[in-house]
This record gives C-alpha cells, structure tokens and sequence, in this order.
C-alpha cells in the first residue's frame, strides 16, 4: 500500500473512531444524567457543580448531529468542486467546535481530525502549516481545564463520581483511551501526510532529471544536425562547382584542345573555336556568380522576406534571361528566422532547378496564405521531368520542411511544379 | 481526483428538508406555548400542618387562566415536599423541570447556583407595573444573589419567640417591653430556673433552641458578604454574642432542654417561627400542643450593639431558565407573588405570612388573624408587621447550609468546652474560610 492510499485510510480510520467517541461520551454523560436524576442524588449532584448539565437527549442528538453534519461537509468538500473553499472550512470549523460544545469540552479530539482533513487543502510551503499551527492553538484553547475557568461547565469525571470506584475508574480510562489513541492517529496522519509530500518532491525531482537527460540527448541531436546540415551544405557546393565551373572548364579545355588542333590548318575555325570558349567561359563566368549570389548567407539579414526574394529574382532572371514572376497574396510576410530561411531556400532552390535542369524561360512564383498555412507554388514552363528522381535538391526541400512540419508536392508534366505547404507559428507576424 | 459539481436536486433536497424541519419545530413551538408548567408541593415548607395547599394553587391557577384565555397551567400534584427538592432537581437534570416552581429557601442558593433559575431583572424592569418596594425587603431580598434576582417571594415566615405566659406570670413577670435585652432575657431565664418539685433536679428553664443565629442576629453580626465569599467571625459582636451564649448555657447547669420540655410547659422561652404561632395557637392544632399554659409571641431580645431583629425565611418562586414560555411564566409568578387576592390567601390556607406590606397591614388580614386567633383574644398585628420590617434575610449563597453548620460546632466547641471566646472565633473563621477557598 503506497503513502497515499495509508494516508486516507488513517484519516478514514480517524473519522469512524472520533464518532465512536463522540458516541461513547455524549451516551455515558447522558445515561448518567438521567441515572442521577432518578436514583434521588440530583440535589447532592446540583450542590457539585455550577451549572445544570446537559439535557440528556438534547446533548446526545446535538453532539451527534453536528459530527454528521461535520462528515457531509467534509465529503462535499473531497468530492465536489467548491467555488468558496474557506467558506467550507469556517463551516467545518463551527460544526467541529459545536460538536466539542456540546460535549462540554469532555472530547476535543474532533479538532484533530478537522485539522487532519483540512491540512491537504493547505499546499505550499507558507501555507503548509498554517492548520497546524492553528489545530495545536485550538487543541490547547478547547481544554476542559482552561475552559472550565471561564465557561461553566461539567467535567465527565464529575458524572462517573456517581458509580462506584471501579466503574468510574474503567469509564475515565476509556475517555482517556480515546483522546490518547486520537492524538496517536493524529500524529500518523501527519507523518504519512508530510510523507506523501516528499514523495511527490522526490517524483519532480526525478522528473525533472529525465527532462534534462532529453534536454541534453536533444542537444546533441541538434549539433549533429548541425554537422549534418554543414556536410549537405558542402555537398551542394560541390554539385555547384561541378555543375557549373565543372561544365564550364570542361568545355573551355575542350574547346581549346579542339583549337590547339586546328591551330595550324585553320586559322578561321580557331577563331570560331576561342569565340566558343570565350562564349563557354563567359557562359561560366555567369554561373559562378549565380552560385556566388545563391550561397551569399546575409541576402536575407539585410532585408525583410519579400524584398529578399525580389531581389534573388531579379538577379536570377537577369543571368538567366528567364522571365521569372511573383504573386504574393499573403501580405506582409514576416514569419520567424527559420520559416523564413525555409521559404527563401524552397524558392531559390526551385528557380535554380527550373533554369538548370528544366532548361525553363518562364517560371511563375505563387505565395498564398490561409489562416496559418503558407502555401508557395512555383511553377516553370521547361521541359519537366517523367520519373520525378529525389534528387539532391529535392531531398533537401523535403528536409527542411519537414523541420517546421511542412509538406512538399512536386508534379513533373508539362513544366515542373513544386507546392510546398508551410504552417506559420502564431504570434510572430504582428510583431 | 475529479470533483464532481454540486447537484441542483441535491441542493434542492436539503433545503426542502430544512424548511419541513423548521415548520415542524415552529408548530411543536406555538403548541408548547399555549401550555404553561408549574411546579409545587402539597404541605407547608414550615413543617407545620398544612391541609389546604390546594385551594390556593387552584384558585391562581383559575384566575391565571382566565386573565389568559386559551393558556391552561399544568402541574404534577401530589408531591410531598420532603420529596420536594430532589423532584425539582432530577427533573432540572433529566431538562423536563416546570416552567414556573417553588423553591425552597434551602434550595435555592443550589438552584440559582447552577443557572438553573432565570435571572428576573429584565422583567422586574420592563414590567412598568411591577414595583418591588411593595414586598417586604427581606422577603425580596432573599431571592437575590449578587445583585441579580433570580426568585420572587411567594410566603415569608419571621423568627419570633414563643413566651408561656402562664409560667411567667406565676414567677410573677407581667410583661416584657418590645425592646427587651439579652440582659432582661438572662434575667428572666436566671429567675425561672429552678426545682420546682424538690427532688434536687432542676426541672424549669428559661430557654430553649436559643442558637448562636439568634444571638448573631441580634447582636448585629454580618459575618457573611451576601454572596459568601469572605467570612468575618472576629468582631466586638461575634465575641459579644458568644460570651453570651456561654453565659446562657451556663443557667442549664448541664441539663439538656427540649422543645418537648417547652410543651410540656417547663420552659419559659422558645424562638420559634410565625408559622409554628399561626398554626398551633388555634384550633384544631392547639390541642396538639401548648395545651396546658397560655402561649404568646414576642421579638427576640436584643444584645447590646444589635436590634430586636429576626430572620426571615421565605419560600420563593422562580423561572426554569430553559422555559420557553418566559413572558407566561413570568405573568405566572406575578399571579402568585403579586396578586393582593391570592397573597391574602395565605392568611386563609397557609401559615406563613404574606410577602407584600399592603396584604400583610391591610385591614381584611387583620380581621382574617383576629378571627383565627379570636379564640386566645387576637395577636398583635403590629408585631407581624413590625417584625417582618426588622427581619433580615437568610444568606443565600451557596455554601451556606455547609458553612453555618461549621460554624454552629465551631461555636458549640467553644460554649461546652469554655474556650475563650476570641480564640475559639479565629480557629472557626480560619476552618470556614479554607473550605470556601477549596
């Protein structure tokens, strides 16, 4: 049985036994009263004390009456949803001290037990012994001795003066019973009470401790990521030199092979052979400084989104002489770092496919936007592609996206088609 | 753990139940209130015969009824009042005692001391026809404790004492002045002690039941703070009515005297109470008693620094401070203790005295004492009045049975065995005084 569980099934335990109590001294005090009242020692009785006791009935049904009362309170409060919890405790706490008012403070041991319900209702550390203290202060203020100097009240010892000596010593032992065995329970309560709360501290903590074990694991992911993304990135600066100062070389050595040749026999095709090369090399020229412009890392530091895919456009399309246009209906467009970064590459990319691979001379940018998904389409008019291959490009878009939790479509007939879907943190835009 | 909301039929439940409650209790409430309880006792709280208990309580209870259409009084009869005490008691434990009750002047410091009797000062304030300077001070007094009145006289009873006339006058006493002194009364009593018959053996006295109470009591001793928490038994007085007792028991010359021997007729002196004089100077009862000398009635004799005073006992009625029915029972109380018809009624059925000046001066009582009397021709009546003006009340405080029975062996030690008086005093006074600060 776990702490919790212990726990409820003492203060369980505690509420039956107080009503035993309760029980057994409004019962004794009330066959006494009534055993006095008709064995003629009523007036020797009246001679003792200072106040008429109790009536009979009425002591055993108020007292009882209140700890019901008291009981349905406290389910109530353990099992529906309060709007005013303190008003429940104060009504707690005027059933608790009716019940012991109307023992005439011959049991206080209820005290313990409002204090015990109460105390789960007391969380963090200022409040934590608030019932505590004050269940000690009303325990020590509810004492028949300090009671009875300024109420009029009659002890339960003075009831059993009327059986004989070991009666009287057998009832008082029971009473005594019951409160040293409450305070007992008490005490129980409260250590599997501040049990249970280090438990709990123990289970954040471990907690705690897992979450920065999946911190730290996700720290590593994310420099091998990193490391990853450097390998990509110098892998694709490889397929630029290849694709573009490889190409360009090879036709230049080519060509000036193919001229060295010709040299001697004609002068007229070396002159069209280094007007090639001339032409080749310029075409390269060209190239690298496309590739140059495309893997330039502040285009987008420098200005906001849009501008930044204006002005790789424009720049495109003036190496390429491709006609290269831009329809944005998503407004302004300002997203965080990282869907930014994504949009501009997804773009830059699929231009650079289009003119490279698809040989395209008109290419139709689109970005539009509903509720938080932005949705840009790019679209070309080259010659496209039957068996869509994940080639380097690709795979790499796919990436990307797949980080913000994006989709990518790609469609290859009749020019190629690249949509892509990204959803955009809220927030960000209004900024 | 998902708490669940608190239900509407749930809710509505509970109220209904406490409406039902409460109607039930309300209507229980509104019957209770047309009834009144009363609680008292067949005989006389004097211990002298008393046959007509009844006739009185019915014919308050009668008019009660009538001056409260649709009220009815109940009460338990029957009860004698030797069972009287405990009756009251057991039922103010068990929370069934009477609305209204009387109480007995030995009870009543008990009861008023367990809040079991309601305080009254709030209807004697408000009740603008109520006037208490019409009762005699120290039948009204008693019912007081600490300032707050907690009972109303219903019947007084003075100390007097009782004189055989026939014995002073062939010892050849005429009379003895109204304000006579211990110095008188020693005289007298020196005088008639004596053997009558020769045979060596004393066998007429002067005194007989003359306590230490009375020599207090004349002599101005207020041992007592009326609410009994301090005792002071060491004055000139105290010391004085001591020597005093002494002086008188020495004229016994160790004889043991009775109230037998007062019957008898051998003794000159006994201070006895209104009602013993009421009831057994006429008939039928003076054929019981007293039959062969002629009985009077005088004040007690005085001491030097005191007054010819007696006390008064006196039989009070009182609130249940659990009643529910306040405003009736005090109506109820004032029937009894404040109506002139049914006060002068206790001169017709009882053997006490009214506790209210006018009923007790009136002419009507006057005329109803004579007749009763007429047959020894007529007591005083302005000894009566005279009297219960003079008389102080019992003390009323809790412990005064317990203390004034310390007292009185304390005080009895020193007369039998010829302690000097002051000595004697300080070792009583040190004994009272511890047992109160128990």
């Amino acid at each position: 049985m776990d702490t919790s569980a212990l726990k409820n099934s003492t203060l369980s335990f505690m509420k039956s036994f107080n009503f035993i109590a309760v029980l057994y001294i409004s019962v004794v005090s009330a066959v006494t009263i009534l055993k006095i009242g008709n064995s003629g020692g009523a007036v020797m009785f009246l001679k003792k004390v200072n106040t008429l006791p109790p009536v009979p009935g009425k002591m055993l049904l108020i007292s009882l009456s209140f700890f019901v009362l008291l009981m349905v309170l406290m389910y109530v409060h353990d099992n529906y949803e309060i709007k005013h919890q303190w008003a429940v405790i104060v009504m707690e706490f005027i059933c608790t001290v009716s019940v012991i008012a109307a023992l005439q403070v011959n049991y206080n041991g209820v005290i313990l037990l409002f204090v015990a319900h109460i105390m789960k209702y007391f969380e963090g550390s200022s409040k934590k012994l608030l019932p505590l203290i004050l269940g000690s202060t009303f325990f020590l203020i509810f004492d028949f001795n300090a009671c009875s100097n300024i109420f009029d009240i009659i002890s339960f010892e003075t009831y059993t003066e009327y059986y004989i000596g070991t009666v009287a010593a057998i009832l008082i032992l029971i009473k005594n019973l019951f409160a040293t065995l409450n305070i007992i329970l008490f005490i129980v309560y409260t250590i599997l009470h501040l049990r249970e709360q280090m438990d709990e501290k123990d289970e954040i903590n471990s907690l705690n401790e897992r979450l920065q074990d999946a911190n730290r694991e996700l720290e590593m992911y994310a420099a091998e990521s990193e490391k990853l993304a450097q390998t990509r990135e110098r892998n694709r600066l490889a397929r630029e030199i290849h694709d573009t100062l490889g190409h360009t070389l090879t036709g230049i050595i080519a060509g000036i092979d193919a001229a060295q040749a010709v040299a001697d026999v004609s002068p007229e095709t070396l002159k069209r052979y280094l007007s090639l090369v001339s032409d080749v090399a310029r075409q390269g020229m060209t190239d690298v400084r496309r590739s140059v412009n495309e893997l330039r890392p502040d285009a987008l530091e420098q200005r906001d989104l849009l501008s930044a895919i204006r002005k790789m456009i424009s720049q495109m399309s003036a190496a390429s002489k491709a006609d290269i246009t831009l329809d944005n209906s998503a407004g302004r467009l300002s997203f965080g770092e990282d869907e930014e970064e994504v949009i501009y590459r997804i773009i830059q990319e699929s231009i650079t496919n289009s003119i490279r691979h698809g040989k395209a001379d008109r290419v139709k940018i689109r970005i539009t936007r509903e509720y938080n998904i932005v949705t840009i389409t790019i679209k070309d008019n080259g010659i496209g592609a039957e068996n869509i291959e994940p080639g380097f490009g690709l795979t790499h878009m796919k990436e990307r996206l797949d980080m913000l939790g994006g989709k990518i479509q790609v469609d290859g007939k009749g020019g190629f088609c690249v949509m892509a879907e990204i959803p955009i943190r809220w927030g960000k835009e209004n900024d | 753990m998902k708490k669940k909301i608190i239900g509407k039929k749930f809710a509505a439940g509970v109220f209904l139940a406490a409406v039902l409650a409460a109607a039930a209790a309300s209507a229980y409430y509104f019957q209770q209130k047309r009834t009144i309880t009363l609680g008292f006792f067949t005989g006389s709280p004097w211990d002298v015969p008393d046959a007509y208990t009844y006739q009185l309580i019915d014919d308050a209870v009668e008019k009660f009824e009538a001056d409260h259409p649709g009220v009815k009084v109940k009460y338990v009869s029957g009860i004698q009042k030797d069972d009287y005490s405990e009756y009251i008691a057991s039922a103010l434990i068990k929370g069934n005692a009477p609305d209204v009750f009387f109480v007995l002047p030995e009870d009543f410091s008990t009861f008023a001391g367990t809040d079991a009797l309601m305080n009254l000062d709030g209807y004697i304030d408000r009740d603008a026809d109520y006037d208490t300077s019409r009762y005699y001070s120290a039948s009204f007094e008693f019912g007081n404790i600490s300032g707050s009145q907690y009972g109303i006289p219903f019947e007084s009873v003075p100390s007097m004492m009782f004189v055989n006339k026939t014995l002073l006058k062939n010892e050849g006493i005429r009379e003895i002045p109204e304000d006579w002194t211990w110095e008188d009364f020693y005289e007298i009593c020196d005088r008639v002690t004596k053997d009558t018959d020769g045979n060596g053996i004393e066998d007429q006295f002067g005194v007989c039941g003359y306590t230490w109470q009375h020599a207090f009591m004349t002599n101005g001793v207020d041992f007592f703070d009326r609410d009994g928490t301090n005792c002071n038994l060491l004055s000139e007085n105290a010391i004085e009515a001591v020597d005093f007792l002494k002086e008188m028991d020495g004229l016994t010359k160790g004889n043991i005297v009775t109230a037998d021997d007062f019957d008898k007729g051998n003794v000159a002196f006994m201070p006895a109470l209104l009602s013993d004089y009421r009831t057994y100077k006429p008939y039928p009862w003076n054929i019981k008693k007293y039959t062969n000398f002629e009985l009077d009635c005088i004040t007690l004799p005085r001491g030097e620094r005191g007054d010819n005073n007696s006390t008064m006992s006196t039989l009070l009625l009182a609130m249940n401070s659990r009643t529910d029915n306040e405003e009736l029972a005090w109506e109820l109380i004032k029937t009894f203790c404040y109506d002139i018809e049914i006060q002068s009624e206790i001169y017709t059925y009882k053997g006490g005295a009214s506790v209210l000046k006018t009923v007790t001066d009136s002419m009507t009582t006057m005329l109803s004492i004579n007749q009763v009397l007429s047959e020894e021709g007529g007591m005083d009546i302005n000894l009566i009045t005279s009297i219960m003006d003079h008389a102080e009340p019992n003390y009323n405080f809790k412990d005064t049975t317990s203390v004034e029975e310390m007292i009185g062996a304390g005080i009895n030690d020193i007369v039998k065995n010829g302690t000097d008086s002051k000595i004697g005093l300080q070792m009583t006074e040190k004994q009272v005084r511890s047992f109160l600060n128990e």
